[in-house]
């Protein structure tokens, strides 16, 4: 595949469309609220609380990192902010309103490919498989695919199928098919994990890009802490046993970003440093 | 396409007749050298197949157990399917369901055989019946593995997608488990014929199974492999039906 770093912002707003934009009144929602949230799965011991009183807010168009060890509960955190799992006590609210099931404006990237995409269909109709269950017109549905992998710098490969697609475009692709239906969240969990850095650094440049055109809120959960320092405003650090917040780290580099400069300067370094005091002592 | 590609294009066959041509050899070896009372030899065996090939009788016999293998595995598919996708999907229909079935699918068909003539005659009926058991488990396992499978792994995209129920059937789970019921269907075929035959032989007056017990009794021995070796045959066509369906379906 072309690794392509630092996509070119002009570029990348020239081949964008008018269509994905995101529509006026969802252009300012996204706020996610969680207070005192508890969780434990069903069926575990009482000492096994996955969750305790965790709380931490995330602003409209705010990107936030979630770091913490490994096995800590960031896959239940992101499970229960989208609504798969209920929360046990406490309270989560999207956009005002409390979680009760999948939001329609919440897209979710999960961390394994293969239990996102369907290995029937090739790359533009997995991505349309979003659409035709949000009920978009048939007649739209291969324009906005079109448009979502285009973003995704995925354009040519509309008619491979999932196998025959590395594991970073099989990640790409799963961000199109949740781009494509517009979110105004977008929960992701550990979506570079197993990538290369090369790929890995394309794809967050490609991230940033998308979150930046889009105006989305953007939960993102990742062990690779300068991935978490690089593409946040906010990095929220978890403990293990229960989960719970113990720091918040505000980022207040420049934006756009760009991998050597960004991670060349003092402030960088001066945070994931702190990041890894934080973590090595919990 | 030059002589090399005709070779190569040919090899596969070439590879599963040497089996066969193995097989006929040992079979020739034996039947000269009389090692073995009642084994006539491979041409005269041949020469009987060609003589029923032209006559109207094998025909007959081979369309009859052909339909009734064919009804069999139809209905077992259906029921297979169904039955499957609900323990597949529901963890409550699994344990509703889980231990009848467990305790089923271990009753030989050929012990089923005799119960069904009682009840239902010495017809296609009985044949249908008995063809229907055995064929039904191979469906209903494959199935029932696949959509647990499918359920499992695209639970989460599915809620996130907020797919209805009808939508996740035909765009999920359909798709998701085809293959794997057509690789049911395909064993499911072999087991129904087998059946199907045993019962032709055993007690219904029709099909291929009873031609080769008729000629056994009139001890016209080369008719009676004919019609072994032709048996073979029509379980070798309705398998290579079957996986180039399977192989179809499974592309990419
Ligand atoms: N389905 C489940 N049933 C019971 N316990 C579970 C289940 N899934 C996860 N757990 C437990 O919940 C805890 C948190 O799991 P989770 O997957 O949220 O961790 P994580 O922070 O995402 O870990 P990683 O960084 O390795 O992905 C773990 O101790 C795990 O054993
Ligand atoms: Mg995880």
């Amino acid at each position: 595949m072309t690794v392509r770093l630092a996509p070119t912002s002009a570029g990348g707003r020239q081949t964008s469309d008018v269509a994905i934009e995101p529509t006026p009144e969802v252009a300012g929602r996204g706020s996610i609220d969680v207070s005192g949230v508890g969780y434990r799965y069903p069926g575990a011991a009482a000492e096994r609380q996955v969750i305790d009183d965790l709380s931490f807010s995330v602003r409209p168009g705010e990107f936030v990192c979630v770091v913490g060890p490994s096995g800590c509960g960031k896959t239940t955190l992101l499970k229960l902010l989208s609504g798969l799992v209920p929360a046990e006590s406490g309270g989560i609210h999207v956009d005002g309103v409390p979680v009760q099931g999948p939001p329609s404006n919440l897209g979710f990237v999960f961390q394994d490919h293969a239990r996102a995409l369907l290995p029937w269909r090739n790359a533009v109709r997995n991505v349309e498989f979003g659409l035709e269950a949000a009920g978009v017109a048939r007649k739209d549905r291969r324009e906005l695919a079109r448009q979502a992998l285009r973003r995704v710098q995925l354009p040519d490969v509309e008619n491979l199928y999932p196998a025959q697609m590395s594991g970073g475009m099989q990640q790409r692709l799963q961000i199109a098919r949740a781009l494509a239906a517009t979110p105004s969240i977008l929960l992701m969990d550990e979506p570079f994990a197993a990538l290369d850095a090369l790929t890995r650094f394309a794809l967050e440049d490609a991230l940033l890009e998308v979150w930046r055109e889009l105006g989305l809120t953007v939960v993102f959960v990742t062990h690779d802490l300068d991935e978490a320092v690089y593409l946040a405003d906010r990095v929220v650090v978890l403990r293990r046993g229960p989960a719970r917040v113990v720091r918040e780290l505000q980022v207040e580099l420049d934006r756009p970003r760009d991998q050597g400069r960004t991670r060349a300067e003092p402030e960088f370094v001066a945070l994931r440093y702190e990041l890894f005091e934080t973590i090595r002592a919990l | 396409m030059n002589m090399a590609g005709i070779v190569a294009g040919l090899r596969p066959y070439v590879l599963g007749l040497a089996g066969i041509a193995v097989l006929t050899a040992g079979w020739a070896v034996v039947a000269a050298a009389e090692l073995l009372d009642g084994v006539p030899p491979p041409l005269e065996v041949f020469s009987a197949l060609g003589e029923q090939l032209t006559g109207a009788e094998l025909w007959r016999a081979t369309g009859h157990t052909v339909a009734v293998t064919a009804s069999a595995t139809a209905i077992a598919t259906v029921i297979g399917v169904l039955v499957g996708a609900a323990i597949g999907m529901s963890a409550m229909m699994d344990r509703l369901l889980g231990s009848t079935i467990n305790t089923l699918r271990f009753v030989p068909p050929v012990a089923l055989i005799p119960v069904v003539l009682l009840i239902m005659g010495f017809g296609s009926g009985s044949e249908i019946v008995v063809g229907t058991f055995a064929a039904l488990w191979p469906v209903l396992l494959n199935v029932a593995a696949a959509s647990r499978e499918i359920k499992s792994r695209f639970e989460d995209m599915t809620r996130i997608q907020r797919l209805g129920p009808v939508r996740k059937l035909f765009s999920v789970y359909v798709p998701g488990t085809v293959a794997a019921t057509i690789t049911g269907v395909r064993v499911a075929a072999a087991l129904a014929l087998i059946l199907v035959v045993a019962i032709e032989m055993l007690a219904v007056p029709a099909g291929l199974g009873h031609q080769v017990r008729f000629a056994g009794n009139a001890l016209q021995l080369p008719t009676m492999y004919a019609y072994i070796v032709w048996t073979g045959c029509v379980g070798l066509l309705l398998n290579s039906v079957l996986q180039a369906t399977e192989r179809y379906l499974r592309r990419p």
